[in-house]
């Protein structure tokens, strides 16, 4: 089943990562154990929502977790939601309409117009209206935030909202928990707004404003009315957060535990300790050196499934396209990240595994696998030339196996100084 | 990748040089990966882009950065054709406006059923595409294989 859902992703997400022992958890907050405190959520890697574990393409290297959204100053209407996806690619949060049962108010903008948004992923759009919602992730809460509800129908889709991401109901977008992956998404990514200063500009293709039901028109967008990251919005531990994950075997497993912690050095749970910073540079890029090359479009991101690089020396998958499948046992690799402001560096070491060796045949559903890993860029040749035009190096969720991965957000300080940055 | 990387230098070492660099606004504009480059200065008025050309041997590189931020380089063949795009920046860009008829195509391969939100792969006969990225941070292109110049590499495309 695994094969033939891997064999349908056309080739995308994969990873490969192995990290050191389960008890080197990097940074000051290490240690081993089960992080506690009221600063603390449980996260888990599986294989998402039962509509999704059960389908023919269950998720793979996904992080999720529990969020409680109230209406706004309400404390009895509210809603529990399990398999919500942690993203440190984007910010803020996002509920799919068809897990959501309480109501909540819409977000207007100043001239009282109601907000929705058409936002894009690379590989899906989704549409829906910016509601209002407390959200409480653990001991943390966040008052009034906006919230985007996906596939929420109350406001239509306009026209020039189309992406990637297809389903039967609506063709070109990702409007329902099986098409989107998850219940939905808490961005935590380094960054306050989703989308920022860009959509203070008219023609940004993402906000929209609704003067009717039926009449939402692109619109630019102040970045207090975006969906941001709630926990900028934290009274306490709002500074970041970190990603806390086991090790976990290039053989994978069904499922693994680890902890979403908030605030960094805010806590005796959250210090940044010996960590390497690695500050965004222009375009919010990091570099990665790579065997020859010098990849200077690298990023960290839960929400990547996989390492995803371009090495044209590992033989590509045959069943899971787009995936390697190095022959002999597994490929160990190592890359370096640089920091691109102060070009610190720091090496990571890894293990790509044969993804179609993997999901052959009846081995039981893995929902975590350290060693998956794909091609960012080769699409093998067309003619006498060679097609490898990728500066990616993508950390996906992998890379996040065995440590603690600290994401510090813009505009808020740390012992080593402000965000936005990723530390390690 | 260090061939790429060369390569990409070279490419705008030249525009920055100057070489039949022509600045903001003039003459050739925006278009759409399969068209004419000549007929589409309605395109850049629509997108409010500023637009920088750049001629190298065998094609031509249009580089057209819109106010959001993203920078779309649109790469010409001799008989006028836009056989290449590549996007960076941090809005993905109006993929029906630069794939044109290309855009049910990708629509088409990138629906498929996936797990992960990060990476686009998509190689078909007629049009070739891989986008990366996330919110805020996007990098992209697509060419069409048919429409390539003669011993053109791609990866100038970037």
């Amino acid at each position: 089943m695994r094969a033939n859902l891997f064999a349908a992703l056309i080739g995308m997400l994969c990873v490969a990562g192995c990290g050191g022992g389960g008890s080197n958890l990097g940074g000051g907050g290490g240690g081993g154990g089960t992080p506690t405190g009221s600063n603390v959520q449980a996260i888990v890697v599986d294989s998402g929502p039962a509509k999704i574990a059960s389908s023919n393409a269950p998720a793979i290297n996904t992080a999720f977790t529990t969020v409680t959204i109230c209406a706004p100053g309400s404390t009895s209407n509210c809603q529990t939601i399990d398999h919500i996806q942690v993203d440190t690619g984007s910010s803020g949060l996002r509920i799919l309409s068809e897990v959501l049962t309480i109501t909540l108010p819409v977000q207007k903008d100043t001239t009282g117009n109601v907000i929705a948004e058409c936002v894009g992923f690379v590989d899906g759009s989704s549409w829906g209206p910016i509601r209002q919602a407390d959200v409480k992730i653990g001991g943390e809460t966040a008052l009034t935030q906006e919230v985007q509800i996906i596939g929420d129908t109350s406001y239509a889709v306009p026209s020039s909202c189309k992406g990637a991401g297809a389903t039967a109901t609506d063709p070109n977008l990702e409007e329902t928990v099986v098409a989107f992956g998850a219940n939905g998404i808490l961005g935590v990514a380094p960054y306050v707004s989703d989308c920022g200063p860009a959509c203070l500009q008219q023609n940004n293709g993402t906000y929209y404003t609704c003067a009717t039901t039926t009449t939402c028109a692109v619109s630019a967008m102040a970045e207090n009315l975006q969906v941001s990251n709630p926990v900028a919005a934290f009274t306490t531990d709002n500074n970041g957060v970190i990603i806390q994950l086991p090790s976990v075997a290039t053989s994978g497993t069904a499922a693994v535990n680890g902890s979403l912690i908030f605030g960094i050095g805010t806590q005796s749970n959250n210090m940044l300790g010996s960590a390497t910073v690695f500050n965004l540079g222009s375009g919010g890029y990091l570099t990665t050196k790579y065997k020859l090359g010098t990849l200077t479009t690298s990023f960290i991101d839960t929400g990547s499934n996989a390492w995803y690089f371009p090495d044209s020396s590992i033989p590509g998958c045959s069943t899971n396209k787009g995936f390697y499948c190095p022959t002999g046992g597994d490929a160990s690799l190592q890359a370096t990240l640089v920091n691109p402001v102060n070009n610190a560096t720091k090496l990571v070491n890894f293990s790509v595994t044969n993804a179609d060796s993997l999901f052959q045949g009846s081995k039981s559903v893995i929902g975590a696998t350290s060693g998956l890993a794909g091609d960012s860029s080769q699409f093998a040749t067309s003619g006498s030339s060679s097609i490898n035009g990728s500066n990616v190096f993508d950390y996906g969720l992998p890379f996040h196996y065995g440590k603690s991965v600290f994401v510090v957000i813009e505009g808020k300080n740390s012992s080593a100084g402000m965000g936005p940055y990723f530390a390690f | 990748m260090k061939s790429a990387s060369s390569n990409a230098k070279r490419v705008w070492g030249c525009l920055v040089a100057g070489v039949l660099v022509s600045q903001v606004a003039c003459l050739p504009a925006f278009a759409t990966l399969g068209e004419d480059a000549t007929t589409v200065e309605n395109d850049r008025i629509k997108l409010k882009a500023q637009v920088r050309t750049t001629a190298i041997a065998g094609y031509t590189v249009h580089e057209v950065q819109s106010p959001t931020g993203t920078t779309v380089r649109e790469f010409v063949n001799d008989s006028g054709k836009v056989f290449a795009v590549a996007w960076t920046g941090p809005l993905l860009p109006d993929f029906e406006q630069t794939l044109g008829k290309y855009f049910p195509e990708y629509i088409a391969n990138a629906s498929s059923p996936h797990v992960g939100r990060r990476h686009l792969a998509i190689q078909g006969t007629d049009l070739v595409v891989h986008s990366n990225g996330h919110m805020r941070a996007f990098y992209g292109s697509a060419y069409v294989p048919s429409l390539l110049p003669p011993n053109f590499s791609v990866q100038d495309i970037q």
